[in-house]
């Protein structure tokens, strides 16, 4: 629980509850000797606890799955409007999340990984020469309210943002060999059912990885492919080295 | 209804309602109350299957004060 959330109503009943509760269980027992008087504090305490813990809203789960695909939507409309089809590179934050560099003719990363970082920040940029998308993708968002610290390791960080803050995955398996980066998801509760946004971003859950080495690692991020099978994926990146 | 809202409702019912019950036929022994506010609980959250913020708490104190109940119920019957 984050100690910056307001109290909710639930959370304020739930702890006057808790503390009616021990204190009725306590007097009935000490002073009135009475057992349905102290299973009527217990049962306040269970009633506190229960209050405590319930969070105060829920978005229902079909609200999220619509903001998430509607999302996708305007990805996928743009990246199908330019005729992108060169892999996405993740790119660290300047000033607001991760983004993605789509270059949109095939060119040799390491041609323009040196003006990766310096690529003017439009919807269409020229980096080293070569016209490109900038977009914001999905997981951007979210690892940026994840609140990641800095001294976080990248195997705690997908844990962090894919498992317990979103949610996306049950599990997390990473490995790095050399500058190759592999992350086997397991449980994917979301679907990408956009073709165009799953072979350059790779699949939701795939494309907030991606966001996460970038953040961490601190340089671009190249998405090479992925696999997937039922609900397991496994994803390969690169990261790239400047200099 | 809010689901949330409807699953606190029901517990509180049930569980005020074994309380009432077991108090009209003079019920004196402790255990028998938390007993059913166990299975009471249990089967409610079961129903609702609620989000909750943390680790279920009471569920945790319920499930070890039942195991405690029955343990001392064996221990009875054994010795």
């Amino acid at each position: 629980m984050k100690s910056s959330e307001n109290l909710s109503g639930y959370a304020v009943l739930g702890i006057l509850l808790i503390t009616v509760g021990i204190l009725f269980t306590v007097f009935s027992y000490l002073i009135l000797h009475s057992t349905p008087f102290m299973a009527l504090g217990i049962l306040c305490l269970i009633l506190g606890l229960t209050n405590a813990l319930v969070p105060e809203t829920l978005i229902p789960t079909n609200t999220v799955r619509a903001m998430i695909e509607a999302a996708c939507i305007n990805v996928e409309a743009l990246l199908e409007e330019y005729n992108a089809e060169e892999k996405a590179i993740y790119l660290p934050p300047s000033n607001d999340g991760v983004y993605c560099l789509v270059p949109l003719q095939k060119t040799p990363v390491n041609e323009i990984v040196e003006q990766l970082t310096d690529a003017p920040l439009k919807l269409v940029s020229k980096v080293g020469g070569t016209r490109s998308l900038i977009i914001y993708p999905l997981g951007s968002e979210g690892v940026r309210l994840s609140h990641l610290t800095e001294d976080v390791s990248v195997d705690d960080a997908l844990n962090e943002v894919l498992v317990r803050f979103l949610e996306y995955v049950e599990s997390i398996k990473f490995v790095q060999s050399g500058n190759v980066l592999l992350v086997e998801m397991k449980g994917s509760k979301i679907e990408t059912r956009f073709p165009r946004y799953r072979k350059i971003l790779g699949s939701i859950p795939t494309s907030v990885a991606g966001c996460v080495f970038a953040q961490i690692l601190k340089k671009p991020v190249s998405f090479i492919d992925e696999q997937s099978s039922g609900k397991e994926v496994v994803a390969r990146f690169e990261a790239l080295s400047i200099g | 209804m809010d689901r949330q809202k409807l699953y606190i409702e029901s517990l509180a019912i049930t569980l005020s309602l074994t309380t009432l019950c077991l108090t009209l036929i003079s019920e004196q022994r402790l255990e028998v109350y938390v007993s059913l506010f166990a299975v009471g609980y249990f089967a409610i959250t079961f129903l609702f299957r609620p989000r909750k913020r943390w680790i279920d708490l009471t569920g945790i104190g319920l499930f070890i004060s039942f195991c405690y109940i029955v343990a001392l119920q064996l221990l009875d019957i054994i010795l």
